[in-house]
């Protein structure tokens, strides 16, 4: 699947298309949201897989280190590529 | 509490990591749950199996994604850890980690040695590592963490024995200093921790080439299986469909499999009070343990095929890995009226009975999500509400057309859902949300389900109704049973059904339901089906039962449906007419659906909010409205000129 109009690479998991993959930038936003990511794995330099995307384009599943979690839009806004 | 003498150790790990599994292969399911005093956390405590060896209680604490607690409830788990709270610290921390998501999970197991907990890793799910062409070196994972390390496997029991020898041995080891807990951490703090954890994961896992599996190239990180499967289920268009038919599956295999059970155990019962009255009919106190105390035994034990029925298939579905998906495709509807994705299964639950829903509900993380979930829970439409349903829904279907029964049945589940939603909805908008709402739920390999944890899940779901629900339904059926029979009517010269309808009038139930007559009046209802809805606040389903003792049908078969529905067509006001009107009975079933009538709900809704005042509002808000919706109806269809 094609990222939808946006040339060149999204810009968080967020915009990620569905089967997206990708290296994670950095994790910014809500200073108590990026430290769960961050304890959850979503660490810079990792890779991701984008796996699914729910019904209503929310929320996204994301593989990384061995398995997939679920994540709000909220969320996965945090975690930039 | 642990017994003294008896060391205790505790399993730790994150959600899924397979700590539940080996903790049943350790205890060999005996066991049981454990109230930490003054919080709602609840934990699994049994001794270890006699033939391990050891002798020692073993804890399983709730999954844990961080030592450093992000909830009150997940405080309460990191205390136990230390000793504090007065609970004894345990003697050994067993740290559960999940050998296919090695970095993940040795991330809590850093954390419990950096705060210098007497740690054992048990490394489990080798099976899903092969699968990706990799093995564990425990050699080198022991070398790296410097603490104990075996690989088990708990279905088949492969290490358990070396798990153990490993947990004896930091049990007889010299005590080690007390354990500080872990300080908030920083961002810093979790890339050198995660630096130095894949660093430990390069020197652990080894290549395995396994015959006719991708021999060379990068191993997948994901389980091929797995996201074959979401693809599917996790699909806009097919993963709702497909949500759609498990629940409608679910609930049909509700209604067709408990079936026949209800009927044998509902005959039974009523078959041993018919038994026991007769052996001394003139005795009071006979009759109150054969017409009270059995009859309300057996008004407990006749939804519990149905409840089980329902916890066997969440059971299954949330062992198979489903569950969190249904949750997922879910959580964007649900976060709209102020829920989490998270309250799904409890509130799912809430179908069979609001208790182990409400109790459900402590996998909610977020404090006011939760609160919200337990606060719509008994809109649930609850298994106890159904015998209500099928006897109005009965009176009120048409001989010739019995579909439409099956269809009513139909839009009063669904406007329970519908009001769940609303009522949520509304309460959310009314009182400001104060932190941000998350949801990061880790989606688990598919697995093919294990009967052994599906049986210990359902046992203890169902157990929770049976104590919270059942003792009080019990002891409150007796009690009715006497405010019908007390104080003794004379009854001299009349007919079986005559007396038992005379003494009923002359009784504190009877004069009670003509105190709410003026209530009743307007559901164009009088003091008889009044008195059975005071009887249905102890338990709805005692609604039934009462009626069917005030209309005098108890006289020659109790237990018949067809009888009651007889004498409810039969039963006329004073000024000759019918009773059981169309409008009338419509109301009727309104009420059913919005009403809470359940003092066991109120007093479990009380334990995990705090505080009486949810249950409180709960109270007078659903049953105030379960009025007005009742009264709107019957002057509706009487203005329409049903009658």
């Amino acid at each position: 699947m094609e990222s939808s109009g946006r040339p060149g690479r999204p810009a968080s998991l967020a915009e990620a298309p569905v089967g997206f993959r990708g290296t994670i930038r950095d994790v910014a936003g809500d200073a108590g949201t990026c430290l769960a990511l961050l304890e959850l794995g979503f660490t810079p330099g990792q890779r991701v897989v984008l796996v699914a995307v729910a019904p209503f384009g929310d929320p996204v599943a994301v593989s990384l280190r061995g398995t997939v979690i679920a994540l709000r839009q909220g969320e996965a806004r945090c975690v930039r590529l | 509490m642990p017994s003294i003498g008896r060391p205790t150790v505790a399993l730790l790990g994150q959600p899924n990591c397979g700590k539940t599994t080996l903790f049943n292969a350790l205890t060999g399911f005996r066991n049981r749950t454990v109230n930490y005093p003054g919080a709602t956390v609840e934990w699994a405590i049994g001794p270890l199996r006699a033939s391990l060896g050891l002798d020692a209680d073993l804890v399983d604490l709730p999954g844990l994604t961080s030592l450093v607690p992000r909830s009150p409830d997940e405080a309460v788990t990191v205390r136990s850890l230390f000793g504090q709270a007065d609970h004894e610290r345990p003697a050994a921390v067993v740290v559960v980690v999940d050998s296919s998501q090695l970095s993940r999970h040795l991330y809590v197991a850093r954390q419990a040695l950096d705060a210098g907990l007497p740690v054992v890793v048990a490394a489990t799910m080798g099976d899903l590592l092969a699968r990706r062409g990799l093995a564990l070196s425990v050699a080198d994972l022991q070398r790296r963490l410097g603490c104990p390390v075996d690989a088990i496997d708990a279905r088949t029991g492969d290490g358990i024995d070396g798990l153990v020898r490993l947990i004896r041995g930091v049990l007889e080891a010299p005590p080690p200093n007390a354990p500080r807990p872990v300080a908030a951490v920083l961002a810093d703090g979790v890339l050198a921790s995660y630096r130095e954890i894949e660093s430990m994961e390069r020197d652990c896992l080894t290549p395995v080439p396994l015959p006719g599996l991708h021999l060379g190239g990068a191993a997948p990180d994901v389980d091929v299986f797995t996201a074959r499967i979401d693809r599917w289920l996790l699909h806009p268009v097919c993963g709702l469909f497909i949500f759609g038919l498990v629940m409608v599956g679910l609930f049909a295999s509700v209604f067709l499999l408990a079936r026949p059970l209800m009927d044998l155990i509902d005959g039974l019962f009523a078959a041993s009070a018919a038994w026991i009255v007769a052996l001394s009919p003139d005795s009071l106190l006979v009759r109150l343990l054969g017409d009270g105390i059995v009859r309300g035994v057996g008004a407990v034990l006749v939804f519990l095929p149905q409840i089980v029925v329902l916890f066997l298939g969440i059971g299954f579905l949330e062992d198979s890995g489903y569950l969190a998906r249904a949750a997922v495709l879910v959580d964007r509807p649900l976060a709209a009226i102020g829920l989490n994705g998270r309250s799904f299964v409890p509130l799912l639950s809430g179908f069979a009975c609001a208790i182990p829903g409400m109790l459900a509900a402590r996998t909610v993380s977020d404090r006011r999500e939760r609160l919200l979930t337990i606060f719509v829970m008994p809109l649930m439409s609850c298994s106890a509400r159904l015998p209500v349903y099928a006897l109005l829904l009965a009176f009120l279907t048409p001989n010739d057309r019995p579909w439409i029964g099956g269809l009513a049945l139909a839009a009063l589940y669904l406007c329970s859902v519908a009001s769940g939603a609303i009522v949520a909805g509304l309460v959310s908008r009314l009182l400001p949300r104060t932190g941000p709402s998350r949801f990061m739920l880790e989606l688990p390999v598919y697995r093919a389900p294990r009967l052994g944890s599906i049986l210990t899940a359902t046992v203890d779901r169902s157990r929770h109704y049976l104590v919270k629900a059942g003792v009080p339904i019990v002891v409150i059926s007796a009690a009715l049973w006497l405010l019908c029979n007390l104080p003794v009517a004379s009854t001299a010269g009349l007919s079986p059904g005559e007396s038992r309808a005379r003494q009923l009038e002359a009784s504190y139930a009877g004069r009670a339901g003509k105190c709410i007559e003026p209530l009743m009046e307007p559901l164009g209802l009088d003091w008889r089906v009044g008195g059975s809805m005071v009887a249905a606040f102890a338990a709805r389903e005692a609604f039934v039962g009462a009626l069917a003792v005030i209309l005098t049908v108890s006289s020659g078969d109790p237990g018949s449906r067809e009888s009651l529905l007889l004498s409810m067509r039969a039963a006329t006001r004073a000024d000759g007419t019918p009773l059981f009107t169309t409008a009338a009975t419509v109301g009727l079933v309104v009420f059913f659906v919005f009403a809470l009538q359940c003092l066991s709900t109120l007093a479990v809704s009380a334990r995990e909010a705090g505080s009486w005042l949810m249950p409180l509002v709960q109270l007078v808000s659903f049953t105030g409205f379960a009025y007005a919706a009742a009264f709107l109806v019957v002057t509706g269809l009487r203005a329409a000129g049903v009658d």
